[in-house]
């Protein structure tokens, strides 16, 4: 139960730091491109 | 060409053959954007995403090297930690390129620094918690008073250089017979090491099995393989005499593995003496 619990938390946190900063870093291009 | 299949390491790697590729794919996105910046000309945008995206992808193959340690870590019943910590040197990678990507993302500007950090240290803890972090100490199972870790694992480290040299020479062996002759002796030998990581008590009784028959075979066949590498035809005097050799450490061997496995102590020293005599007559040893 608590190595899922480790295991769900740990992916989300990945999930949200690496993947939404990655993802940001598209939206972060976004003004320039329609300005 | 033998048909027989040599011990190879990397089989054992094909089941860490997808762990890790998350880290591949979430960072996907900061190459789009690289190439993006670079069609907007933007060079130093596009210098430091693809710097970015360099650097999670060269975090993720460290990560899977770290993986791979840890695996053969946790296969061996007897062990040392790894000794470089690929997998938390991955985690600081990538946590801190996460951070400075954010931080980038937020124009450098002072104020959203400690929430690059904040980022970049759920990412450590993420990756942490996700994938563990590398393994810091030996591990010994049920190691019985007087023979101590890294007795077992010098051991058995200068057992498998040997083994690794009787492999290097035999490749430059083209007689298929032979060939398969000594890689059923390697197999044997590594087969041997086995037992001991499962039992360690044994090492004191098969040290001096592993010491005369490794050294014998090693020494037989560096020395045969350099020969035959100088000269085009092999003297058949040499051929014969090599034959008599491996004919007798294979069978020695397969004797003694089996008398190990059995702890007959008598027998096995007694064999010992007459493989070592044998090997001296030969002017192996």
């Amino acid at each position: 139960m608590a190595y899922a619990l480790k295991k769900i938390v740990g992916f989300i946190l990945l999930l949200v730091t690496v993947g939404g900063v990655s993802m940001l870093s598209i939206f972060h291009l976004i003004p320039p491109l329609l300005g | 060409m033998t048909a027989a299949k040599r011990y190879d390491s990397t089989i054992h790697d094909m089941r860490y053959g997808i762990k890790g590729i998350l880290l591949y794919l979430l960072p996907l996105p900061v190459l789009i954007t690289a190439i993006a910046s670079l069609i907007r000309g933007a060079v130093f945008d596009t210098l430091l995403t693809g710097g970015a995206f360099a650097a999670y992808m060269l975090g993720a193959t460290i990560a899977r090297q770290g993986f791979r340690l840890q695996g053969e870590y946790e296969r061996k019943k007897i062990a040392r930690a790894p000794s470089t910590p690929f997998k938390t040197v991955a985690a600081l990678l990538i946590s801190a390129n996460t951070a400075l990507l954010d931080w980038w993302a937020s124009s450098f500007t002072l104020s959203a620094i400690p929430e690059a950090l904040l980022i970049g240290a759920a990412a450590f803890l993420g990756f942490a918690l996700y994938y563990g972090l590398d393994p810091r100490r030996d591990k010994a199972n049920g190691l019985s008073i007087g023979v101590t870790i890294d007795e077992v694992l010098d051991a058995l480290d200068a057992a498998n250089i040997k083994i690794d040299a009787i492999d290097n020479a035999r490749h430059k062996i083209s007689n298929p017979e032979f060939n398969a002759r000594l890689q059923r002796i390697t197999s044997k030998a590594r087969e041997i090491l086995d037992s001991i990581e499962d039992d360690p008590t044994r090492l004191s009784r098969a040290r001096k099995f592993l010491k005369v028959y490794l050294d014998g075979t090693q020494q037989v066949t560096e020395g045969y393989a350099r020969t035959h590498q100088g000269q085009q035809a092999v003297p058949t005097a040499l051929e014969t005499n090599f034959s008599r050799v491996l004919d007798s450490l294979e069978q020695t061997f397969t004797e003694q593995q089996a008398k190990l496995l059995e702890d007959n102590q008598f027998d096995l020293d007694v064999q010992m003496e007459v493989l070592e005599t044998q090997l001296k007559r030969e002017g192996v040893l």
